[in-house]
């Protein structure tokens, strides 16, 4: 467990060993990983590499089939479901796509589980204000259904939702994967100054080396469920581990990589 | 799946069979009669006699066929309606041995059932040609017929499928005819009107005969049994409604028949005032009055109520059973289907045709329900669990309402089928706006036909119509917006 006065480097949360498969076709194989408090760690690697299934592991949403994921000290397959719940609670998160719920507004999508909490208006009121400013959303748009919203507001709540509640921990998956290039470098630069801000301990997911280099502080590169090198920037591309990172960073060097993963 | 629907089932039939069984315990006589214009007319004679003498009798008309009406006599369903000796032989009980009047007396007994001596006139079949045509192929005997055999024969499902129907009267007389069909009996009066067919069965006592200038062939081998009108009743029926059914006997010759038939389905008058006719008092009702709108009206309630009541069980049942299915807890939506198989006759009357409205209802909600939670992408259930909601908070707050375009479609294509399922419900005794339409089928009165099947149609069109409306008030505003870009 950690709070404010965990020093900022210490893991929060702990892949330990960790392998899972779907279907019998392996996702992750071995996996070790410590997400480190108040620091941002971007998890990279071609699509299909099992990025997604990590943060799936660190949210308890799938088990690990060997190996284990420690939350300070306790697994969480050893959590009960009430006891998840209260960690997913102060654990926020952003899938690709955002992944909104269409019959509500903006705000409705914001203040669910505030409401579900029982916080008074006020309270949610104030909190839904914050955010709207940090993440710069009008409230002309706060009033929008998700289909009434563009790529990019759309996204800007799916963060004020996993925001709400002030949570110590933070996955994004692909936040910018669906936007066009325009607004997604005007969104990579707004994150990078959100997450420096709050000072929360955040995993994102990403295929894009420069994005990582722009929102992380360690860059870990995954390659079919294995992580095959972890450090700066600068460590992978001076001193790539394998063959294969030295071809992933550079075809990434070749141009700017957009689309979707 | 299975067992979870048999349970419900169950419920709601435990909860429909309570209603029915405080229904049954009024001491009402319960006269039935057989889906033809003459037993309806015997079957209100019954009913009217009963009430001059002060009992207290209801009449469900036109139930259905021999085996429904006779079943219903025996399970206690119905106490009382008009036979024919050569039925109960024939088709009811076609192991007795002797066909004798003591021997038919004892069968009858061992099934809780008495009978009447006959009313005095002797129904049976016969088969009829258009004059004219009989005359120009100079037809007088059904083995006359031997010699045509290009002639096309219409005759009713009834008489198609019974022992001493066609199959019978065709090996006794070696007919050769191949172009052979089964129709509704009112229909083939129509049909040899108009030529489609060259022959039907008829009942002597038929007002057709006259009406359609039939020749009825002479049955020269003798085939035909005797079809003494006759009544069946329940022997636990109360002694002095029982000498009032006695009564009847002898009153009702051949001629009188016929022109008690003729009344009903050549002038249209209701047989309700035919029987008060014949028993000397005055009509039940104004003429016509069966194609008013005021005689509309409660087929409408009935109607609704049928409607209303299976889709409210419906929805109540099949909405948790989709969510079931959806979250795998039960398996194999398909099984459903056979819910459908399990529709045999549960008796008549309102009750039956309620549970087989709601069995109808329940495959679509299900299947829609199903469909709608199983079709939410992951990430959004991901999402939802991810903020830390708990399962039940997830299926209300996010979930369903996510799902209830699907559900609604569901409930509302269950509505519109049911609307028209329930005509079919007058065929059990139900009410609703299939009485005026099967009645209107007997009488061939196009118009009474239409005082149901209009209804209905603008019935079925202004369930659509709230649908869209409940569209608004069920669906959130933000699943209605066109799809982002």
């Amino acid at each position: 467990m950690s709070d404010d006065s965990t020093p900022p480097g210490s893991p929060v949360l702990r892949l330990v060993a960790v392998s899972k498969a779907f279907g019998g076709v392996t996702a992750l194989d071995g996996i070790n990983l410590d997400v480190e408090a108040r620091r941002t760690t971007v998890l990279i690697g071609p699509s299909g590499s099992g990025k997604t299934t990590v943060l799936r592991l660190m949210l308890g949403l799938v088990r690990p089939d060997v190996g284990q994921v420690l939350h300070g000290d306790a697994p969480l397959g050893t959590y009960g479901p009430a006891e998840l719940r209260r960690f997913r609670a102060r654990t926020g998160y952003v899938v690709q796509d955002g992944g909104l719920f269409a019959h509500l507004t903006a705000a409705g999508n914001v203040s669910l589980m505030a409401r579900h909490l029982g916080w008074t208006p006020r309270r949610i009121a104030e909190r839904v204000a914050e955010l709207a400013e940090l993440v710069r959303l009008s409230e002309t748009m706060l009033a929008r259904h998700p289909r009434e919203l563009s790529g990019g507001q759309r996204q800007r709540v799916a963060l004020m939702r996993a925001l709400m509640l002030d949570p110590e921990l933070l996955f994004l998956d692909e936040p910018l994967g669906a936007l066009d290039p325009l607004v997604r470098a005007e969104l990579q630069d707004e994150l990078a100054e959100i997450f420096r801000r709050l000072g929360k301990s955040v995993v994102i997911v990403t295929h894009d080396l420069a994005e990582a280099a722009v929102l992380g502080h360690t860059i870990v590169l995954v390659h079919e469920g294995r992580i095959v090198q972890r450090g700066a920037l600068d460590d992978l591309e001076r001193r790539p581990a394998t063959p294969f990172v030295a071809q992933f960073v550079r075809a990434q060097r070749r141009g700017p990589v957009e689309g979707r993963p | 799946m299975t067992r979870a629907c048999a349970v419900a089932a169950c419920v709601t039939l435990a909860a429909l069979a309570t209603s029915a069984d405080a229904r049954a315990a009024r001491p009402k006589l319960r006269v039935a009669s057989k889906a033809f214009t003459e037993s309806v007319i015997l079957g209100e004679i019954v009913t009217q006699a009963e009430r001059a003498a002060g009992a207290e009798a209801e009449h469900r008309a036109g139930l259905g066929g021999t085996r429904l009406v006779w079943d219903s006599l025996v399970n206690g369903a119905v106490d009382v309606y008009p036979e024919y000796t050569g039925t109960i032989v024939q088709e009811i009980l076609p192991a007795l041995a002797s066909a004798d009047a003591a021997a038919l007396e004892r069968a009858l007994a061992a099934h809780g059932v008495g009978m009447t001596a006959p009313l005095g006139f002797d129904n049976t079949y016969a088969i009829g040609l258009a004059g004219p045509r009989a005359r120009a192929l100079g037809v007088t005997r059904i083995s006359d017929l031997r010699a045509h055999p290009d002639l096309t024969f219409g005759f009713s499902n009834e008489f198609m499928s019974r022992r001493d129907g066609w199959p019978a009267l065709r090996s006794r007389y070696d007919l050769p005819q191949t172009r052979v069909r089964g129709l509704d009996h009112d229909l083939a009066y129509k049909a040899l009107g108009d030529g489609t067919i060259d022959a039907t069965d008829i009942y002597t006592t038929d007002a057709e005969i006259r009406r359609f200038g039939l020749l009825p062939l002479v049955d020269d081998r003798a085939f035909f049994a005797r079809y003494d009108a006759v009544l069946l009743y329940r022997l636990d029926v109360a002694p002095a409604a029982v000498a009032v059914l006695h009564g009847l006997e002898g009153r009702i010759d051949a001629a009188t028949m016929v022109a008690l038939n003729a009344r009903a389905k050549l002038d249209r008058v209701p047989e309700a005032d035919v029987a008060a006719g014949f028993l000397g008092g005055a009509g039940s009702g104004p003429r016509g009055s069966a194609r008013s709108l005021r005689a509309i009206a409660p087929r409408v309630a009935e109607h609704l109520e049928l409607v209303g009541l299976s889709l409210l069980a419906a929805i109540l049942v099949a909405v948790p059973l989709g969510v079931l299915a959806a979250t795998g807890i039960v398996q194999t939506i398909p099984t459903l289907a056979l819910l459908v198989f399990m529709i045999p006759l549960f008796g008549i009357g309102t009750v039956p045709s309620l549970v087989a409205l709601f069995l109808y209802a329940l495959l679509p909600i299900v299947r829609n329900t199903h469909a709608g939670l199983v079709g939410i992408p992951s990430d959004v259930r991901e999402s939802a669990e991810a903020l830390g909601l708990p399962p039940a908070a997830i299926l209300r707050l996010v979930e369903l309402p996510l799902a209830s375009p699907f559900i609604l479609a569901g409930v509302q294509s269950a509505a519109v089928v049911n609307v028209g399922a329930a005509t079919l419900g007058a065929l059990i005794g139900a009410g609703g706006l299939g009485q005026p339409i099967f009645t209107g089928i007997r009488l061939d009165d196009v118009g009474l036909i239409l005082a149901g099947a209009v209804p209905a149609s603008l019935l079925a069109l202004a369930v659509q119509a709230l649908f869209e409306l409940a569209g608004r008030l069920v669906v959130p505003r933000g699943l209605r917006l066109p799809k982002a870009r």
